[in-house]
């Protein structure tokens, strides 16, 4: 016989979609840079004072009996307090009749948002992480709660990139939806954490850590804790070159923000180094690093072994191999014998 | 040849001198108070004199002022401590309001020009501060050429320049720069 049941692998392979990465808090910053700079209190929460600048080269034009007011050519909204700031070929507000409260905002042309994130947490000093939001048009109405990103939509974080067409938030219901233009597909790229003992810097994250996701639309259910990936489906892990594909993957978090449970259906095929699984759905359970797969469950390892079931649980680890199958489903195996 | 040089040079420089004259007479606000050629008419001379005028039956603005002489001949009118009121067709809408150190009615223009310490209340209670306005009457704007200053409850803006669509309420600033207050927001 053939078949060991742990393989060694030297690499981890399909474990990871970092937690991190779809965690709900992250996919819901994203949609919002923008109107943070212009709403940088949200909604829900205390005000706090601060102050936005606003310039532009030609003119302001403000309409009173509307409450409008539109900037025109290069301009430019800088955040005091941050430093966060946005650029764009036109800025129009709208206030409420009173003056009081802004209604609605929007930039269009050549719009880049820089955003300034400063966080402490615990003893960890200060730290200062740095978003940059692209796209052409960028809105916020306040009666919707929407806001929404539109035309080369791109969004880069630290150790996180986003390209789309249309980024749309609710920040009210805290759900978003992120398309692709016809015949493209949502593009999502972020970075592995890194260990404690290695400090992340630009010189260390290399093509190894990268995980690129591709997705029709991104659903994005903050209540929920949950984002959703549909329509062709692919995420490739760089470190292993493992790769899985489904129409549609479900990501559920914990209340930490991580994820907790990933569960992939409609042909899903995941390839491995030394192994490849097919099933109707795929259950990843991170706790456990166990995978399960229901429905014409199909395993093959090593080119010389194959499962396949109605359902199989196996490892994310290769190198630690296929558990078993479930007592009240019998497991068909076939080994080659070479 | 070099004297022919100095006379076109010097014809060059002058033609330029006077456009830039023409050019900065015609653009800025002018301030008639400076006209020698008042001096050789007599004005009369009011005490906290009340102007108003009328579109029809609509009132669309009124000036006190502390002290007025008015030139017959020039068809002009020179202004101390001016205050007043400009009223929108919407009676509902407050008026906007006006004051300033001095300013000139010139009759035939239609334009008031005003300047020291100018200071504009919009309907909206937004306040614009300024050194020099032209009211044109005819075409229901404010406008001007010098900095502005303007300042609401949440905001203050700055600008190169302003002109304000009486009518429409449509204010435009030039080159602003603003500085909002987002704990109104």
């Amino acid at each position: 016989m053939a078949y060991s049941p742990y393989i060694e692998h030297p690499e981890p392979t399909m474990r990871q979609i970092p937690n991190h990465v779809f965690n709900s808090g992250r996919a819901t910053i994203i949609p919002v840079l923008v109107c943070l700079m212009l709403f940088p209190v949200p909604v829900t929460t205390a005000r706090t004072r601060d102050t936005v600048t606003i310039t532009s080269d030609k003119t302001a034009v403000v309409d009173k009996t509307k409450g409008t007011a539109v900037w025109q050519k290069n301009v430019r909204v800088i955040r005091t307090s941050t430093g966060s700031n946005l650029r764009s070929d036109r800025l129009s507000i709208k206030r409420d009749l009173k003056g009081k409260r802004i209604n609605h905002a929007e930039a269009l042309g050549n719009v880049k948002a820089v955003f300034h994130r400063q966080s402490e947490t615990g003893s960890t000093p200060l730290q200062v992480s740095k978003s940059i939001v692209t796209c052409d048009r960028a809105t916020f109405d306040r009666d919707s709660s929407l806001a929404e990103l539109s035309g080369n939509v791109h969004v880069q974080t630290p150790d996180f990139e986003l390209q789309a067409d249309r980024l749309r938030y609710n920040i009210q219901t805290e759900r978003g939806k992120i398309t692709a233009s016809p015949g493209q597909q949502v593009r999502i790229l972020f970075y592995k954490k890194q260990g404690p003992s290695e400090p992340e810097t630009n010189a260390s994250r290399s093509e190894t850590q990268k995980i690129t996701g591709l997705a029709d639309e991104i659903l994005v259910d903050r209540p929920a804790h949950k984002s959703v990936l549909q329509g062709k489906v692919l995420i490739i892990d760089h470190s292993d070159q493992s790769e899985f594909k489904a129409d549609r993957a479900e990501l559920f978090f914990d209340d930490l923000e991580e994820i907790e449970t990933i569960v992939a259906s409609g042909r899903f095929s995941m390839k491995q180094p030394k192994r490849l699984s097919k099933a109707e759905r795929a259950v990843f359970e991170y706790a456990t690093e166990e995978v399960t797969l229901i429905g014409d469950a199909y395993v093959k390892e090593d080119d010389n072994m194959e499962v396949s079931s109605a359902r199989i649980k196996m490892y994310m680890k290769v190198n630690r191999g296929i558990i078993s199958g479930f007592d009240d489903v019998p497991v068909k195996m076939k080994i080659e014998i070479k | 040849m070099i004297a022919m040089r100095l006379i076109t040079s010097g014809l060059i420089i002058g033609a330029l001198l006077l456009f830039g004259y023409l050019f900065w007479t015609s653009e800025g606000p002018h301030t008639d108070q400076d006209d020698a050629s008042f001096a050789k008419e007599k004005p009369i001379i009011l005490q906290n004199p009340e102007m108003s005028d009328f579109d029809g039956n609509w009132l669309t603005m009124r000036i006190r002022a502390k002290t007025a002489r008015v030139f017959e001949n020039k068809k002009k009118t020179l202004l101390h401590r001016i205050d007043g009121e400009i009223f929108s067709r919407q009676e509902s809408t407050e008026p906007t309001l006006l004051f300033a150190n001095s300013g000139t009615v010139n009759g035939k223009t239609k334009l008031i020009t005003v300047s020291g310490d100018v200071r504009v209340i919009f309907s909206d209670g937004q306040k614009l501060f300024t050194e020099n306005l032209i009211l044109d009457q005819k075409k229901r704007q404010l406008y001007n050429k010098v900095k502005v200053r303007v300042v609401s409850e949440n905001d203050k803006i700055h600008a190169e320049r302003m002109r304000y669509h009486i009518r429409t309420g449509v204010l435009i600033l030039s080159r602003p720069k603003a500085w909002i207050d987002t704990g109104l927001f």
